[in-house]
């Protein structure tokens, strides 16, 4: 569905995007991780055919997205803090949407207006909470039927019990209608548990890519009760981290979790108790990145 | 659903149409009370005959340019509005439009705003004038192109304008900076000439006749107007007599430069970086050019007030120090403009300096080349061969034609000998100005004004040449009286002030008496004994002085001029010896101005030794002696 190729943005002398390469498969739901300033909403505005590229390519559907509303028209994007037109209530905004996607749902968003409400569609929508702006954004947005929704710190302002009605809603829609979503936060808890893919941005490029599942499968936190000394793997294992409290010792372990719980439980003499604890996406991250040199504090707080 | 055309989208318009509608409600109601509210007032308190004026009274076009420049702006504030917050922008380029159909759309839905109440307000109108049968309605149609025509023209300026910034309140800036850039170029350019340069006055700086023309809004108004032209009715009423229309190619020129602008602003929208949203500039190119631009103006600007303030208070400014102080002010524009730039006061970085350095050499560059300049026009004199006439003025303008004329070039290269002890010395109070003017035999004119200092033996001895062509009688009769003077013979009353029997009241003398008085005063001129008591070199004398010592009595002459089209000096000295043009509309005399040209009216003072005078006023018993004239009535006042 998306494909981003060596793209290259400058904003005069500074560096906002310096090679950035992505694939991000139809139906996925891929978030997008990274500090502040790690060129998140430029590659989002790239995406969504709002910046020209300084070099490189981006392909939706295996077209350019630039100037191109044959793509755009597939896309809908939920920025940080949307913006409406002055003194326009949501049945306005609705018409303007309707005008401008071809493929608008006006019966759905008529059906969808019980999700939503507290919210009077015929109040200005400036007068309404950010948190209410944001749910209109998100109820105009699914009303466009795109192929492609990107979300840009989207859920941030709503409450718990809407920030997980609209995941459902999402979700809903990637599974009928195979809708591909990007979405870009800080919340990496939230992330891992609606992404199916993840890459993670710093200094203006992807510096990790994959799925979550493989993530996961890859790297494991193992806990080893080792009387007589320091638990040892072979080299066959990376051990990215090693803490212990007492006798206890707990490890960070790339590779295979069970062929290293296998290759520590088979030295009789050092392990007594080896337990396989599963690895939250916060800490893999934490992990992975720290191996690879990155301030990964920076990252995740 | 998408409008299928690909420079057009309904939606994008009609949402325009709905936000900004009250837009155009004001501009109606201004346009209906302008247009045919001031026609239908004007009609309530005239009579048929006056209607006419009326009409052009309602029409008259620079009220309505500046009406549609503040439209156009305001529209174009409003419909590209959504580029300068980067929140709207991403917004609305993040939909499928292309920014080709958000530009054209804007456009039109800016031409919708300003062109239907103008259509509106020419209907109402043509319906207030057809009602009460004023049949030049064509006017109104022409009114309505014209209006138009500008209004296109001036948002064509919005939309360029808007491809350069991304700031909203930088659009008015860089809107009127496009409309007087240029006049402010050549103004900038004439008052740096005429402060180099000694004897260039800023009048006497040419003026670029293709800066004017970049300077559109000022342009406009002065060349499109809508004008009535006045005859006196069989009642002896002045009555529009014809309506002429100006300008028409002048607003067709700018349309063609409309669709050009159109074209640069739509490439410049295409090619914008949205990322600039909120910055001043739009494009990375243009950053230099606006610090050097900013650097240059403020530079010069700032030099020459400056400069002109420390003249004022008696401290000489030399080329030397005015270039200090057009570096000193183009440092601070160059870095100011940089820090607008940048939005952040932290400009003082080594690459900008390296930049400084190439805008100092520029600055250098520029000055050497308008000191060049100046001293070229300083030093010219036009050849003798080549004028038609020369003038001196000090008191007024005294004309030298044929071999004459050598007197005035030698003059004026006697006042360039002496520019080192001229310029800088004196003080501004007791100073005289001299002017010397060329009219040249292909038309153009030259004029230099210089001072001469008080003080000074070199400066006395050349105004004493000046006032001695000004006391020759046939030129100050000119002056006094008209270049008809020989021919006047109707005098029809003289007035005499300040007679002591008359408690200090007038004493009129009319028909032959006056004529009499007028001959005695001609003998008094021929014998050079009025002029002193009426024009002075202040050099030798002051304005005191001279009164004391030349003490007199005021008099007026009424007479009328046999060719009924009297001329000054001024205006020979501005046309030549030609007549005044006379403009014929249906057989009648029109002007836009009402002038009375067969009136003459001469007003001077004369003192104890016009002897001719004094006795003509004894003859014909204005007085009974001199004693009863009281020529130190003012002096005692």
């Amino acid at each position: 569905m998306i494909e981003v190729n060596n793209l290259i943005k400058k904003f005069d002398e500074f560096c906002a995007l310096s090679g950035v390469n992505m694939q991000v498969e139809k139906g996925a739901v891929y978030g997008l991780v990274g500090p502040n300033g790690a060129g998140k909403s430029t590659l989002i505005r790239h995406l969504t055919g709002v910046y020209r590229p300084d070099a490189g390519e981006i392909f939706i559907d295996g077209e350019p997205v630039y100037e191109n509303c044959k793509i755009k028209a597939e896309i809908s994007c939920i920025p940080d803090n949307p913006f409406y037109f002055l003194q326009a209530d949501t049945l306005e905004m609705m018409r303007y949407y309707k005008g401008i996607y071809p493929s608008f749902d006006e019966k759905k968003f008529y059906r969808m207006q019980e999700f939503y409400p507290e919210i009077d569609i015929r109040r200005n929508i400036r007068k309404l909470s950010k948190g209410m702006q944001k749910q209109v954004a998100f109820w105009l947005s699914i009303c466009c039927q795109p192929k492609l929704l990107v979300l840009d710190e989207p859920l941030d302002g709503l409450d718990p019990v809407m920030r997980r009605q609209i995941w459902s809603i999402l979700m809903a829609e990637v599974a009928e209608n195979q809708m591909t979503v990007l979405v870009s936060s800080h919340n990496l808890r939230e992330l891992e548990d609606v992404c199916d893919h993840v890459g993670i941005m710093n200094h203006g490029k992807i510096i990790l890519e994959r799925s979550l599942m493989e993530l996961q499968g890859n790297i494991s936190k193992i806990q080893v009760a080792c009387p007589t000394g320091m638990p040892k793997l072979s080299q066959d294992f990376e051990v990215l981290h090693m803490s212990n409290i007492g006798r206890v010792y707990t490890l960070i372990v790339k590779g295979s979790p069970k062929e290293a719980q296998r290759a520590l439980m088979a030295d009789e003499n050092m392990a007594v108790v080896v337990d396989v604890l599963p690895l939250t996406l916060e800490e893999i991250f934490i992990y992975e990145m720290g191996g690879l040199g990155y301030e990964v504090k920076d990252i995740l707080f | 659903m998408r409008s299928k055309t690909s420079f057009f989208n309904k939606t994008v318009f009609k949402k325009n149409i709905m936000l900004f509608w009250p837009l155009v409600i004001c501009y109606l109601v201004y346009g209906i009370v302008k247009v045919p509210g001031t026609l239908w007032m004007g009609i309530r308190q005239q009579t048929a005959a006056g209607y006419a004026q009326c009409l052009t009274d309602s029409l008259s076009l620079e009220a309505d340019f500046y009406a549609a420049a503040a439209m156009a702006l305001i529209s174009g504030m409003l419909l590209f509005g959504y580029l300068f917050k980067a929140e709207s922008a991403n917004m609305m380029h993040a939909l499928p439009v292309t920014r080709t159909e958000l530009f054209f759309t804007n456009v039109i839905s800016g031409f919708f705003f300003m062109f239907v109440p103008q259509i509106l307000v020419f209907l109402v109108t043509m319906l207030v004038s057809l009602s009460h049968r004023i049949t030049q309605v064509q006017y109104i149609g022409i009114w309505l192109l014209s209006v138009m025509g500008v209004s296109f023209f001036l948002y064509a300026v919005v939309c360029f304008c808007v491809a350069f910034t991304g700031q909203l309140f930088a659009l008015p800036v860089y809107f009127v900076v496009v409309n007087f850039l240029a006049l402010g170029i050549s103004t900038g350019v004439r008052a740096v000439l005429s402060f180099l340069g000694y004897g260039i006055s800023y009048s006497a700086t040419p003026d670029v006749f293709l800066l004017r023309i970049l300077s559109p809004f000022d342009y406009l108004c002065s060349h499109v107007c809508i004008r009535a032209y006045y005859a006196l009715n069989a009642k002896g009423e002045y009555v529009v007599s014809a309506i002429r229309y100006n300008g028409g190619k002048v607003v067709l020129g700018y349309l063609f430069a409309a669709c050009i602008l159109y074209l640069l602003a739509w490439y410049g929208y295409k090619k914008r970086r949205l990322e600039s949203a909120g910055d001043l500039l739009t494009f990375q190119w243009v950053k230099p050019v606006f610090r050097w631009g900013v650097g240059v103006c403020i530079g010069y600007m700032a030099a020459a007030l400056l400069a002109d303030f420390l003249q004022v208070v008696f401290i000489p400014v030399t080329e030397i120090l005015f270039y200090v102080l057009v570096n000193l002010f183009a440092f601070l524009g160059f870095f100011i403009a940089e820090m607008f730039v940048q939005k952040s006061f932290r400009v003082f970085t080594r690459k900008r300096f390296k930049e400084y350095g190439l805008f100092f050499a520029f600055t250098l560059v520029s000055f050497a080349g308008l000191l060049l300049s100046s001293r070229l026009m300083e030093q010219s004199i036009p050849k003798e061969e080549q004028i038609a006439g020369a003038y001196i003025e000090m008191n007024y303008p005294v004309q030298f034609l044929g071999d004459d004329i050598k007197k005035v070039t030698d003059l004026q290269k006697e006042l360039i000998q002496n520019k080192k002890d001229f310029r800088y010395a004196g003080s501004m109070d007791n100073d005289v100005s001299v002017f010397i003017s060329y009219r040249l035999k292909n038309g153009k004119y030259i004029h230099r004004e210089y001072t001469l200092p008080a003080g000074l033996e070199e400066s006395i001895r050349i105004s004493e040449k000046i006032y001695e062509y000004e006391v020759q009688p046939e030129n100050y009769m000119k002056f006094m009286v008209g270049l008809d003077y020989s021919e006047i013979s109707d005098i029809t009353e003289v007035n005499l002030d300040n007679i002591e029997e008359t408690g200090g009241y007038a004493y009129t003398v009319r028909g032959e008496g006056a004529k009499r008085i007028y001959q005695a005063l001609l003998m008094d001129v021929k014998a050079k004994a009025l002029q002193k008591y009426n024009i002075s070199n202040f050099l030798v004398c002051s304005y005191d002085e001279w009164r004391l010592q030349y003490p007199a009595v005021a008099m007026s002459v009424e007479f009328k001029h046999p060719d009924g089209n009297w001329k000054s000096v001024y205006d020979q000295m501005n046309t030549g010896d030609a007549g005044t043009e006379t403009e014929y509309t249906d057989g009648m005399e029109s002007s836009l101005e009402v002038d009375d040209k067969t009136s003459g009216y001469l007003y001077l003072e004369f003192g104890e030794d016009c002897k001719n005078l004094i006795q003509a006023l004894v003859a014909e018993k204005v007085i009974q002696s001199v004693d009863e004239l009281d020529f130190h009535g003012d002096l005692n006042e």
